[in-house]
């Protein structure tokens, strides 16, 4: 796959884009990764990338991770990438499994982030629209709150209740099968 | 893979007006919330609803349900994100599978029926009442099937509920399984993934499921011409799985989109034989596991992307790739080759050398190789004349036993792969002195490996599986 994929990028390397962080720093990708955002991709369809491409949402540290995360899923696939549902058939994913044993390596490193960074890269993904990352880091949240009580769930990410002791009952109430 | 959520163009904004500042600070103020996210910072519920509502349905049923009682902000994400009800891996009582289907508005983001004791109370007119709640409505991931009929194959389960009974031909048989729910081919729009178990097909299908990406059929009746009309029906199909299904016998593949794809034969009368492979421009992966006894033919007529292929059986699998025919392992055509091939993963029951070179010789791109082997073979004794490879970087031997024919099998790879960078022996012994090892990597000649950069792992494999999967 690899080999594959560093062809991929030759045939691209004449096309490229300039990002322009939050903070003013310039990072050059290739035009493979750079259209893993689609709203990058929709700017270049537009021909609006000329001059860099300001991204005012994203700071450069951010930024930086987000490239690397879409130079590897550029280079490792073309299309759409990277679910990691847990509705797979374990024979399915034995299919997949050697290529997708390294890419998932990676996305695994790729999270060992702090939860400011990790919120952070959500709302890169979310504003440049890279559906694979978003995905990725979406899931990581709702791992880590997977099996908790709510109160469990408010201490770890500090989420003040201010529902009335009423409210929250009668939500309890409701879903009472939730609670079982 | 297919992302599993369709998604609308960025969401840039949030309706949750005055939500928890620091999510929308930049620049210094960014550095000053990142400080602050330690002493106590509420980042999470300062996300657009929508990424929220991303977050809850990516959460099994009960998870996600409970998220209301978080804080007012979250009292509505649960209702208003895609619903996942997830019952064969998160199962819950029916009663609450109801309550959930009642109260949500939908539209569903996954649905999969039940497995085991939890769908006993659960008939087909139910099953048919859940596919048919507007909470399900566009739903994107189904996996559908009748598994509790499985149970009774291998297990001793309890006896099921007159409800299920009443469905009771295929109870101990899912050979002959109920048919499929027309209900749940109402989604057929909005599908990316699907996945049908245990189930029969109709003969006369017709359906078109213009976004689904995967698909897999597992122990399903289904008749060929229902099938190639299925696959006709799935214009942007990635990834295709079909195991231990009845009622074909053959399969023709043209697909712009498929990348890779698995199969394996059924059981019965009208299984699986013939794999043809006409046109599929992106597929890179082609794996077939060949049962016990079960004869195949995997005819390739265009596919140049092909790069991964198993599970070759030695004695079982007629391969057409282009214009080289192989019996078995036996090249009939001695001059064609395969270029776009670079991982193989093959069985030959008898280790022999001569024969895994002369097939090799038809790859002369191959990077790795994974072989299952059974008996010692022949001695392997091969000399000066054998030439050197040139590009194999990955030898994986499952069946090692130490034996003079595995052995000197070994140590050619040792000593004639050049760019060779590593060498895995899964042996199948649950117990061996560590000395034994040591012994090994000597007679392998290890020390004198072509490639001075190669690794030798050999790993005791404890519950030694001769049909496990391939590991390539």
């Amino acid at each position: 796959m690899a080999s594959a994929g560093s062809g991929d990028e030759k045939a691209a390397a004449a096309a490229m884009i300039t990002l322009i962080s939050s903070d003013n720093e310039k990072f050059e990708v290739t035009e493979a990764t750079a259209t893993l955002s689609q709203t990058i991709r929709h700017m270049i369809e537009d021909g609006c990338t000329d001059g860099g491409v300001p991204l005012p949402n994203v700071t450069s540290k951010i930024l930086a991770r987000v490239i690397e995360y879409c130079k590897k899923h550029a280079t490792a696939a073309a299309g759409e990438e990277g679910s990691s549902s847990s509705f797979s058939d374990a024979a399915f994913l034995e299919v997949d499994r050697a290529f997708l044993e390294e890419l998932e390596e990676f996305d695994d490193a790729f999270l060992e982030v702090d939860r400011a960074t990790l919120f952070d890269l959500i709302l890169a993904a979310n504003y440049l629209d890279i559906k694979g990352l978003l995905n990725l880091t979406c899931q990581k949240v709702a791992d880590s709150v997977k099996g908790k009580t709510p109160e469990q769930i408010r201490e770890m990410y500090n989420i003040v209740n201010d529902l009335t002791p009423e409210e929250e009952a009668e939500i309890r109430r409701e879903t009472q099968w939730a609670f079982e | 893979m297919p992302t599993a959520t369709s998604r609308l163009p960025p969401r840039r904004h949030s309706s949750a007006v005055g939500m928890v500042a620091g999510a929308k600070v930049k620049g210094k103020g960014r550095l000053r919330a990142e400080e602050e996210e330690g002493q106590g910072m509420d980042r999470i519920s300062g996300l657009p609803d929508a990424i929220l509502g991303d977050i809850v349905s990516l959460l099994p049923a009960k998870d996600s349900a409970r998220t209301q009682v978080l804080s007012s902000r979250w009292r509505c994400i649960w209702l208003s994100a895609p619903l996942n009800l997830d019952l064969r891996f998160h199962p819950i009582p029916f009663g609450a599978v109801t309550h959930i289907l009642s109260s949500h508005p939908g539209p569903g983001r996954r649905f999969s029926t039940p497995v085991g004791h939890y769908c006993y109370n659960l008939s087909a007119a139910n099953l048919d009442d859940c596919l048919l709640s507007p909470a399900l409505n566009n739903l994107q991931e189904l996996s559908f099937g009748y598994d509790v009929a499985c149970d009774g194959n291998w297990g001793n389960p309890p006896p099921l509920p007159a409800s299920v009974l009443r469905l009771s031909p295929w109870r101990w048989n899912w050979q002959d399984p109920p048919p499929l729910l027309t209900s749940a081919l109402r989604f057929s729009r909005t599908l990316r993934i699907a996945r049908f178990r245990v189930c029969r097909f109709p003969d006369e299908i017709n359906v078109h499921l213009p976004l689904l990406q995967e698909l897999g059929l597992s122990k399903v009746i289904i008749s060929e011409s229902s099938l190639q009309a299925l696959l006709a029906g799935c214009p942007a199909l990635q990834s295709l799985m079909l195991t231990d299904n009845n009622g074909y016998s053959s399969v023709h593949i043209a697909s712009p989109t498929l990348r890779s794809m698995y199969v394996a034969s059924g059981s019965r009368d009208i299984k699986l034989q013939r794999l043809i492979i006409e046109d599929a421009p992106c597929l890179e992966r082609l794996h077939d596991r060949a049962r016990h006894g079960e004869v195949m033919k995997i005819l390739v007529i265009s596919a140049p992307k092909l790069g991964t292929l198993g599970h070759l059986d030695d004695r079982l699998t007629t391969l057409q790739v282009g214009t080289a025919v192989f019996q078995g392992l036996r090249p009939v055509t001695m001059t064609a080759v395969v270029r776009s091939v670079k991982v193989i993963a093959l069985k030959n029951t008898k280790l022999s050398l001569d024969v895994i070179l002369n097939f090799m010789r038809c790859f002369p791109c191959l990077e790795e190789l994974n072989i299952r082997t059974i008996f010692g073979g022949k001695k392997n004794v091969w000399g000066p004349k054998y030439r050197n490879l040139r590009h194999l970087k990955k030898l994986v031997l499952i069946g090692y036993e130490g034996c003079e024919s595995h052995v000197n099998f070994v140590k050619f790879f040792v000593l004639k792969a050049r760019v060779l960078e590593s060498i895995r022996l899964e042996v199948p012994f649950t117990y061996i002195m560590s000395r034994w090892i040591g012994g090994q990597r000597k007679l392998l000649q290890f020390e004198k490996r072509a490639s001075r950069s190669a690794q030798l792992d050999i790993e005791l494999v404890r519950g030694y599986q001769t049909e496990a999967l391939l590991e390539a």
